[in-house]
């Protein structure tokens, strides 16, 4: 152990960043390990089992293992969102519970407010009469004068009672918005919900199993969703209050507006407001209360014991959480068709988010875990063909996995096998993904063409965290491409940008030698460069280029003589110096070729001697 | 990482647009006759190749590359053809830098005056004796002093 750990430690093996990464991943698993499971309850003989047995999916193991340690820590997020929801609508309740909405005589703002627009009413009753009057006599009135002064009468009675008539709305749809939302118990027993985690982690033993995985997913979509909508309530009972303070102050003069027909709508919006905002938080509670019914009937509000036992199958478990996902998703749209006045400010941002949030929560999903799979299988295969033994192959797929979902070029390969695998399923369109990719970079690319080079180099070495600012490198190092103006520190970069769907052809025929970066082979490189005209690899390629040895065995006489007559004194130089410099290992090349491929051979040699042609001395 | 090499101040004068360009036939016909006079080039690019794996610095390497015969050949017709060495000195200055033997030497010497210096074009052979254009002018045809027909 002491040996291993030495080992792992020492400088050579890996890089201090690597180190510091996996143990940080390695602290976050077993920091953030669900509450609910046991280690005792993991079956030994279930392990060795899968270990001995199932090594052809060590891969897809450590693949899923990554990914739900990816996604224990999303979920985290989730349950904290949910909590914070909790924990604001509880207090809101409270704080609302205590609060006086109609009465003038136990409110002050209101008794102020009120009792000003009451007489400002009664002035407007006074004149109403003598418009009423006045219009009689003078037959000038385009309305039904009897029906109005009737009106005229009912409402001058009615505006001294106007608290009484909200309050009884108000109260009405109080009684209704706690009983829904002070929920069945208490919120904070929704939480709960987040010990069904320990039954992702099962999918790792025994048979390999993703469908838990499905449940991890769906418990960061209740705890968003619920949190969201959670949050949203308790701004929008905060900012009732308020609101039926004013329409209760505005009441008598609402009633005033009654009168006649010209001024009714305003009475009739006035309304509309009251019914609205009064009930605002009953509709939308009433499928948060199902919602919460759904987990408590399905007995998985108390999870303690049942995850350990036989009867907890992940099919129940998915089933329960996603019916109340779907009462929630519903008391949300309820929530968000309200026409209250000013509401739809509040929801706005609650809109914005819901919009945003399935699409990136998917996308993150699809991204994350398509990058480890894909990043573990390729890691697998390339030991496999290295001929790493069983260890390196595992040690291998864990890293990959890692890079799949750590990076956004990683998310990227991950998101394109999705999409192409929608693609032979015949659900997209071929070449979708590629058009998609491409229209998602162009819009960085344009933006780059009239940046400046140092600009550009500076970007291409920015640190990459998110997907955007992948792309973003990506159309930096597309542009200096365009520009033939890439450093070779710059090469690093060239596989991300790949990935994330770059045009490429002008840096290959810059930088030949690059192709290397996304795994053509020395032979490839070759023909690729003898395939390219002497009048094009003269214009095109970079000087520092013709300083490889790589480059150098690939050149024929036409190439050296065109570079000798019309390339520029760099591209000289650095042909001249770079056969000097590697010329005891282009006569070895030249020696081996010789026995494998004499014209070859032949074709080298006579590059060297045009080096010495009196235009090159 | 392959470093970038930046041309020096010294070798961008040579390599900056030539004032003579010579022809692309001067090195497979140079090395045609290092061969026929018995110099043993791929011996040669052996020897140099193991002295530049042990050079240290690029000036070091890039010296040792330009020892090579063809390049010593070019080197001296060059100077012969830009007039900074007589043509009658080749045969010495040959003898010196591929080091060879004195009878060689004047062998390949006259080989390459006769099928690269002169065979070439890179040099006259003898100055050329230009005659002068005849004097003899074709006599105008005056139409004023044609006999009236």
């Amino acid at each position: 152990m002491m040996k291993f750990l030495e080992n792992f430690f020492s400088p050579k093996w890996l890089t201090r960043k690597q180190k510091v990464l996996i143990v940080s991943l390695l602290f976050l698993v077993v920091l953030l390990f669900p509450r609910g499971i046991v280690w005792a309850q993991i079956d030994l003989w279930q392990i060795g089992g899968w270990v001995l047995g199932g090594i052809g999916d060590i891969a897809a193991r450590i693949a899923m293992a990554i990914v739900m340690a990816f996604l224990q820590l999303v979920l985290l997020a989730a349950e904290a969102v949910l909590a914070l929801g909790i924990a604001l609508l509880s207090g809101m309740l409270d704080f609302i519970n205590n609060i006086v909405y109609t009465d003038p005589s136990r409110n002050d703002l209101i008794r102020a407010g009120w009792t000003l627009t009451r007489d400002i009413a009664n002035i407007g009753f006074i004149l109403g009469l003598i418009y009423i009057g006045l219009a009689t006599a003078l037959q000038w009135a385009g309305f039904n004068t009897k029906k109005a002064f009737a009106y005229l009468l009912i409402m001058a009675l009615f505006v001294n009672f106007t608290p009484l008539i909200c309050g009884i709305v108000v109260d009405a749809a109080n009684l209704l918005t706690n009983f829904f939302l002070r929920g069945l118990t208490q919120w904070n027993t929704l939480l709960d919900v987040f010990l069904l985690n320990a039954a992702g982690w099962k999918g790792l033993v025994g048979p390999l199993d993703w469908r838990p995985m499905a449940l991890f997913l769906l418990l960061i979509a209740l705890g968003f969703v619920g949190g969201g909508i959670l949050l949203l309530y308790a701004l929008l009972l905060f900012a009732r209050v308020f609101v039926i303070w004013i329409l209760v102050i505005l009441s008598p003069l609402a009633f005033v507006a009654y009168i006649f027909p010209t001024t009714r709508r305003w009475f009739t919006t006035w309304w509309h407001q009251l019914i609205q905002w009064s009930f605002i938080g009953a509709i939308g509670g009433f499928f948060l209360y199902l919602g919460h019914l759904t987990l408590a009937l399905g007995d998985k509000l108390n999870l303690q014991e049942s995850i350990g036992t036989s009867e907890f199958t992940v099919n129940a478990e998915v089933a329960s959480v996603l019916g109340a996902l779907i009462f929630m998703l519903i008391g949300l749209y309820t929530t968000l068709q309200t026409s209250a006045m000013g509401a739809d400010r509040i929801i706005a941002f609650g809109k914005k988010i819901g919009k945003k949030a399935p699409g990136v929560i998917g996308k993150g999903g699809i991204r994350g875990i398509g990058g480890a799979i894909v990043g573990a299988r390729e890691a697998t295969e390339k030991a496999r063909r290295e001929g790493k033994g069983r260890a390196g192959r595992t040690w291998a797929g864990f890293k990959g996995a890692l890079k799949g979902i750590a990076t956004p070029a990683g998310r990227e390969v991950g998101e394109e096998s999705f999409w192409h695998f929608l693609e032979k399923a015949h659900v997209v369109s071929p070449g979708f993904y590629e058009r998609k990719k491409r229209k998602e970079l162009n819009e960085y690319v344009k933006a780059m063409k009239e940046l400046p080079e140092e600009r550009l180099h500076e970007i291409v070495k920015r640190p990459v965290f998110l997907a955007r600012d992948a792309k973003i490198r990506a159309a930096a190092f597309e542009a200096l491409s365009k520009r033939k103006a890439l450093k070779e520190e710059e090469k690093r970069y060239l596989p991300d940008a790949k990935k994330m769907g770059a045009d490429l052809s002008e840096t290959f025929k810059n930088r030949p030698t690059w192709l290397a970066e996304i795994g053509k082979t020395a032979e490839e490189i070759g023909e690729t460069i003898q395939k390219i005209s002497p009048e094009d690899f003269r214009k095109n390629v970079h000087p520092e280029e013709l300083s490889k040895i790589e480059v150098i065995i690939n050149l024929d006489r036409p190439k050296i003589e065109e570079i000798r007559k019309k390339g520029s004194v760099t591209q000289k130089y650095n042909l001249l110096t770079g056969i000097a410099k590697n010329f005891d290992k282009i006569i070895e090349t030249v020696r081996e070729l010789e026995r494998t491929n004499p014209e070859k051979a032949e074709r080298i040699a006579s590059v060297i001697d045009e080096a010495d042609h009196p235009n090159f001395i | 990482m392959t470093k970038s090499i930046k041309a020096p101040g010294n070798m961008l004068n040579k390599l900056t647009k030539p004032q003579i360009i010579y022809p692309d036939e001067i090195v497979p016909l140079v090395r045609e006759l290092l061969e026929k006079h018995g110099i043993d080039l791929e011996k040669r690019k052996e020897e140099i190749a193991k002295k530049i794996k042990l050079a240290k610095t690029l000036e070091e390497k890039v010296e040792l590359f330009r020892s090579l015969p063809i390049g010593q050949v070019s080197k001296t017709i060059k100077e012969i053809v830009e007039q900074r060495m007589p043509i009658e000195e080749m045969s010495i200055r040959l003898k010196e830098r591929l080091l060879i033997s004195e009878k060689k030497a004047n062998d390949l010497a006259e080989d390459i005056k006769k099928k690269v210096i002169y065979g070439l074009g890179l040099i006259e052979k003898e100055p050329s004796i230009k005659t002068k254009p005849s004097s003899k002018r074709e006599a105008k045809k005056d139409i004023y002093r044609e006999p009236i027909e």
